[in-house]
């Protein structure tokens, strides 16, 4: 809990009005407070980084070296085996890989740790709405990571269905006989997560609409704010889906329903099934959750991104109403494109069009945002720090990962490379390559606000650099791969001689990976390094608009000294108005600089 | 630093486009030649989006790095003081929406003549050569006696293989697609065919092998720990070949010294 | 939610909805209830549209239209108590507000003995998902494992394994430990010829069903007689019956109304809370009660979405 201790310390002295004492525990343990409980997700999250890394790193062992032993760990781990990766193991290191870093890393990293420290900070208020709810929602985390452990490690199986889960594989025993009862624990911690985020979403929404500062009218949001109330609301009406689905699947495991199991199949020479149940039903509940949920990775570094980039810019944000509109536009749509990850279930052929078109266009608002952010820098003043570069990274892997859903989406190409590496590369450059380089971004800018310290320049610049070769290097070969048309999840695709040639090239790949995967400990060095030793700042290091900037850094248990008054949007950098290149949010300028006038809230 | 940034935010696209365009003549692209017309026409489509986007790739890439290396220059000059510009937005909303819908308008023929079974071609659909059923981990086959009609129920007079699908080759043939397990899916990177198998569903498959030859058969749907090893071939064969294969295929299996090469215990 | 009430205090000074947070949050949070139960619903459709057919005689189903509609009437005017305890809350009858908050509660047990007296009606009959033949075979197999347990349940081979291996000792005994022994034989013998005709029978039973071909006529009529002759061992196996497509019905039909149910009790907790303050209730818990009704009403409507789905509607 080092983390939480040093934000007391400098909170201490600004800590005003809430004077009474609280015991350790809740201060820093079950603390109610929003930037506590921000924090504590994100050291956790970042744990859980290295977790889900060093899974994929398995993953990744496994395809450069195929049935070789694992140096060092490998014959710790699977000792029974001489340290080799066996088939079923392989299976369930990508099911946990991608659920660790889906479930336990970028939903709350991203809802959880900055959602939960920004929001009220931005918005000018001391709290969230329901900080009881709040914390709940932290310590829900802690059983979902305890269900995924136990699934991961009970009697040495996992969950191996995949993060998808599809039935049948996932809903008979007999289907997947090391799955065991891993499989419920693995259902059981997606609940938890849901519930969990559940929680945050309604929390984020209540605050958003009923607790912004006086004169923080929608429309002076910062994007980052939009982003969090469009991504609650799509967590919101997305997410009861798949806890529905899930409740569905584990009755079929353990209730004998049938849900997900048609009658008839001989599964591993067992009595054939009764049942009446569809399969692709399952798909459908969890596409209609897990693609929406995908813009949920996204829409809230989308939104940190276009703070940082205006202010690494100096310049107002290039179409600040486009770029909400167009937000709400992928929110929208994202509920009416689940279907293109069926485009092969053998669906009606005539959904598959509709799911076609729909998904085409749900990259027009993405095209939107990406010529905003080429215009917010557009004659600017940019210095290149850590924030700007993965801010830029993140936009220029999103161009990339973004492209390549567009081959996807055209149903006739998708049969060729759905299921292959192609889409493994399309979801790693949008979530790492997009997603994570924004959160990198959004780590250095916001921990002087979290901590009272900047992050080192230097190891930030080291990190961003072996990261992006990295992520290139493991990811990018990973088109051709779809290409050349080798299946994802093969734990040996060089036992089919028209892949055999690939080996080196993904010897290529993990080493890329390994360089990638020690140049995070670079970020977590800096990261504990700095809360010590870092340089120390005022409020306003980056000298930014925002109502967060106008706080002490670290805030203080209610945040503000005064209770903040907004009178401006958050972009207006270089404003003529002003001497300086950026002019705060609470800074009352007489005449008043907008047309619309601004009402002086009658101070009670 | 100014100077090394921007090199490399430009190096790395570039170094993505020419690994792009080196991969064909390394053999790191499609496993061969599109070895069906619907396969080529896939071909074509993957091709044309793929000129597409690199071309929306590079002019981002290209604008991105234009416009960092313009304001990364300024000294003391101030920002520009901008919110934006109406003309842009509306400019960038219908290019895109157009080409947008041009990809998905130009792909609807192709997606129609590939799963809607109405337009499956007749002699395909009037002849089922086979029924595949995909199990862990293999493929099974079952063929109509020479001379009868595939039946949707298993027949006496059927003929059985394991992981080998022969088909005649330079016409359009259909198969029955089942599994009798979990989820499968049937895989022909060569021609460019793929469905999923889905439990409790028979669903109708059509393709064409333009020429004979064998061709690889994989699974390309998670469905146990033997997923990845789940291969097996489809050999085409001319049309006389075929009949041949078929018939020898009717003997071995009348002939009682054999054990059904594919599986009795079915029956 | 108390704590919510709080920091909305400043709320004239802030932007914002008119309303409570707590009021708001429970709205929201209502949202994501509809999303929940719409999957559940949706599910039903697809599953039932895509069944080749579905069980709908309700002597096969045993769905009560008479039961579920008068858990309907129950829920509307528990939910109409629920406005009208609200209402005294705003003008300050504590008295009358519990008085009403004791109906509702009243009606929500109500809701819940009918429902459980359901839900006995086709626990009895074996109509539970997983449990429920589909074709001939299965239901002999489901004939013949319930004889097989009623057998077992009279504790027939255990007997016969203590007999055994007293009748090895037994060789080697002594004294009074022998004469113990032997009374116990002779005690086991007898019990176990007791059971040895119906055992028999059974036995016959199994080589029967194993049979390649038979007739469910004529298997209905083994079941009887087996039944009819053993009445205190057999009596209470079910004739073997068949529901085609009975499986999935009972999964969904479980499946709705027991979440259904389980929205019920958490209503009937919420509402208990404020009882439970009794005379000490003021109007800190108006909030509350308006809060719970709301839920209560969302709880309600589901139900009337769930009646006729379930109960009614012919999707043929
Ligand atoms: C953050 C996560 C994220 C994001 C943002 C996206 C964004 C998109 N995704 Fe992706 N997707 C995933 C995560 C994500 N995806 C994951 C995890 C999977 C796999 C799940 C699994 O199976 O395990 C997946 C799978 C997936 C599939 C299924 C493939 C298959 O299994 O066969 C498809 C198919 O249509 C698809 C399409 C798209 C499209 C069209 C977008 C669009 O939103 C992208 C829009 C952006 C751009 C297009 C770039 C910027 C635009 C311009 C520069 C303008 C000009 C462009 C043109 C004119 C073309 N995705
Ligand atoms: C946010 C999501 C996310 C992120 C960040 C990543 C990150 C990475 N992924 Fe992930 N991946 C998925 C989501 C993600 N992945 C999903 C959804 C799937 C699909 C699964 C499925 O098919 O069901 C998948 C599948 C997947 C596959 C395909 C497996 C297959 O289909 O057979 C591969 C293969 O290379 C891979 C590799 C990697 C690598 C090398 C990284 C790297 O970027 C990781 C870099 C980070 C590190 C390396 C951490 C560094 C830490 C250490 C080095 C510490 C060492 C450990 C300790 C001391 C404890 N991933
Ligand atoms: Cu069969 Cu994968
Ligand atoms: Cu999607």
């Amino acid at each position: 809990m080092s983390v939480a201790h040093s934000v007391s310390h400098d909170a201490h002295g600004d800590a005003h009005g809430h004077g009474h004492e609280q015991s350790f525990i809740s201060k820093y343990v079950f603390s109610t407070d929003h930037k506590v409980i921000g924090i504590q997700f994100l050291v956790t999250t970042l744990l859980m980084l290295m977790v889900g890394g060093a899974l994929a790193l398995g993953v990744r062992w496994q395809l450069a070296f195929p049935w070789e032993s694992m140096p060092l760990v490998g014959r710790l781990l699977f000792s029974g085996e001489g340290g080799q990766i066996s088939p079923e193991f392989y299976t369930m290191l990508f099911t946990m890989h991608a659920t660790v870093m889906i479930f336990l890393v970028i939903i709350p990293i991203l809802a959880g740790a900055f959602g939960n420290f920004l929001i009220p900070l931005m918005i000018g208020a001391d709290d969230m709405a329901f900080p009881v709810l709040n914390m709940l929602s932290y310590w829900f985390m802690w059983p979902a990571i305890f269900c995924f452990f136990a699934s991961f490690f009970s009697a040495g199986n996992g969950a191996a269905a995949g993060w998808t889960s599809y039935p049948v594989l996932s809903a008979l025993p007999q289907a997947a006989p090391a799955s065991g009862m891993a499989q419920n624990w693995w259902l059981v911690g997606v609940t938890l997560v849901g519930v969990s985020s559940m929680m945050g979403s309604v929390n984020y929404m209540t605050t958003i609409i009923n607790m912004r500062a006086p004169g923080m009218t929608l429309f002076r949001m910062p994007l980052t704010i939009w982003a969090m109330f469009i991504t609650a609301i799509l967590q919101a009406f997305a997410l009861p889906v798949l806890t529905a689905a899930g409740f569905m699947l584990v009755a079929d495991r353990l209730l004998g329903t049938c849900f997900f199991i048609p009658a008839g199949l001989v599964v591993n020479n067992a009595d054939p099934t009764v049942g009446g149940g569809q399969p692709l039903l399952w798909q459908h509940l969890f596409w209609f959750y897990s693609h929406p949920a995908v813009y949920i990775m996204l829409l809230p570094a989308m939104g940190m991104v276009s703070d940082m980039l205006a202010n690494a810019a100096r310049k107002p944000l290039f179409g600040y109403k486009p770029m909400v509109y167009s937000m709400a536009a992928i929110a929208g749509l994202g509920f009416i494109v689940w279907g293109h990850h069926m485009f092969t279930s053998g669906m009606n052929p005539a959904l598959g069009m509709t799911f076609m078109t729909s998904t085409m266009m749900i990259a027009l608002p993405s095209a939107i945002k990406t010529f905003n952010w080429i215009g917010t820098i557009w004659g600017g003043k940019i210095e290149f720090n850590t924030v700007t570069l993965n801010s830029v990274a993140f936009v220029s892997m999103f161009v990339v990962g973004g492209l390549s859903g567009i081959f996807m989406a055209a149903v006739p190409v998708d049969i060729y490379i759905h299921d292959t590496y192609f889409i493994v590369a399309h979801f790693h450059y949008v979530l790492f390559g997009a997603t994570l380089f924004g959160l990198f971004g959004a780590i250095f800018f916001w921990y002087p606000k979290m901590f009272g310290r900047k992050m080192n320049e230097g190891l930030g610049k080291a990190h961003f650099f072996f990261t992006f070769l990295g992520a290139n290097g493991t990811f990018f070969p990973m088109h051709l791969l779809g290409v050349a048309g080798m299946p994802r999840r093969y734990a040996d695709p060089y036992l089919h001689p028209y892949l055999e040639h690939f080996l080196p090239m993904n010897q290529f790949m993990t080493y890329s990976a390994i360089l990638m995967g020690c140049a995070q400990f670079l970020l977590l060095f800096n990261f504990a390094y700095s809360m010590f030793y870092g340089e120390k700042v005022g409020r306003n290091p980056w000298k930014a608009n925002g109502l967060e900037w106008t706080a002490p850094s670290p805030p203080g248990h209610g945040n503000f000294d005064v209770l903040p008054v907004c009178y401006r949007g958050p972009y207006e950098y270089s404003s003529p108005l002003v001497e300086e290149d950026f002019l705060l949010q609470t800074e009352y300028l007489s005449p008043p600089d907008k047309a619309e006038p601004v009402k002086e809230p009658e101070h009670a | 630093m100014r100077w090394f940034w921007l090199t490399f935010f430009i190096v790395c696209p570039i170094a993505a486009v020419v690994f792009c365009v080196i991969a064909p003549g390394m053999d790191w692209w499609f496993p061969s030649e599109a070895g069906s017309p619907l396969g080529e026409r896939i071909d074509s489509l993957f091709n044309l989006i793929l000129y597409i986007v690199t071309g929306t790739f590079i002019g981002t890439q290209i604008a991105l790095v234009y416009v960092l290396w313009k304001s990364s220059k300024k000294d003391d000059e101030r920002a520009w003081f901008s919110h934006g510009s109406h003309n842009l937005e509306v400019i960038w909303t219908i290019v895109p929406a157009g080409i947008l819908l041009f990809i998905a308008l130009y792909q609807m023929d192709v997606w129609a003549e590939y799963r809607v079974v109405s337009k499956f071609p007749k002699e395909a659909r009037k002849a089922p050569v086979a029924e595949v059923m995909a199990r862990q981990f293999e493929w099974r086959i079952r063929y109509p006696e020479p001379g009868r009609i595939l039946q949707i129920q298993q027949q006496p007079t059927d003929l059985y293989a394991v992981n080998e699908l022969i088909v005649p080759a330079a016409k359009p043939v259909m198969i029955y697609l089942k599994t009798q397990d979990v989820q499968h899916s049937f895989f022909l990177p060569e021609l460019r065919v793929k469905q999923d198998a889905v439990p409790g569903q028979i669903i109708p498959v059509w393709f064409e092998a333009t020429e004979p030859g064998e061709y690889v058969l994989v699974c390309a749907e998670l469905c146990g720990w033997g997923h990845y090893k789940m291969g097996a071939r489809v050999v085409a064969l001319a049309e006389e070949q075929f009949e041949a294969a078929m018939e020898e295929l009717a003997e071995e299996q009348s002939d009682d010294g054999f054990a059904d090469a594919g599986d009795s215990d079915d029956e | 939610m108390s704590d919510s009430s709080s920091h909305s205090a400043g709320s004239n000074l802030k932007m914002g909805l008119p309303i409570p947070n707590s009021k708001l949050g429970m709205w929201l949070f209502l949202g994501t209830e509809i999303m929940f139960f719409t999957a559940f619903i949706g599910s039903y459709i697809v599953l039932r549209m895509g069944s080749q057919g579905w069980p709908s005689d309700p002597h096969v189903t045993h769905i009560s239209v008479i039961a579920g509609g008068i858990n309907t009437f129950v829920l509307i005017v528990s939910s109409y108590c629920v406005v009208v305890a609200h209402d005294a809350m705003l003008k300050k009858h504590f008295k009358t507000a519990l008085k009403y908050l004791w109906i509702t509660t009243a009606l929500g047990f109500l809701f819940m003995g009918i429902k459980s007296y359901e839900y006995y009606g086709k626990f009895t009959h074996g109509i539970l998902p997983g449990k429920i033949a589909e074709n001939d075979w299965q239901a002999a197999q489901q004939a013949l494992a319930g004889f097989d347990d009623a057998v077992e349940d009279t504790g027939y081979s255990d007997m016969k394994l203590e007999l055994a291996g007293l009748e090895k000792e037994v060789a080697g005994a002594e004294g009074g430990a022998k004469e113990t022994m032997q009374a116990r034989i002779d005690e086991l013998k007898k019990s176990i010829a007791a059971i040895d005709p119906f055992a028999n029978d059974v036995k016959q039973f199994k080589t029967y069903v194993k049979k390649e071909e038979w007739d469910f006529a004529e298997l209905t009529q083994e079941v009887s007689t087996l039944k009819e002759s053993y009445p205190e061992k057999a009596s209470h196996i079910h004739e073997p019956h068949v529901i085609l497509y009975g499986n999935i019905f009972a999964s969904t039909y479980f499946l709705m109304t027991g979440f259904h149910a389980i929205h019920v009790i958490v209503g009937l907790i919420l509402f208990g809370m404020v009882l439970k303050q009794g005379n000490k209730l003021d109007e800190t818990w108006t909030d509350w009660v308006e809060n719970s009704g709301l839920y209560w009403h969302f709880v309600d409507l589901v139900w009337i979405f769930l009646f006729p789905l379930l109960y009614i509607v012919d999707f043929a």
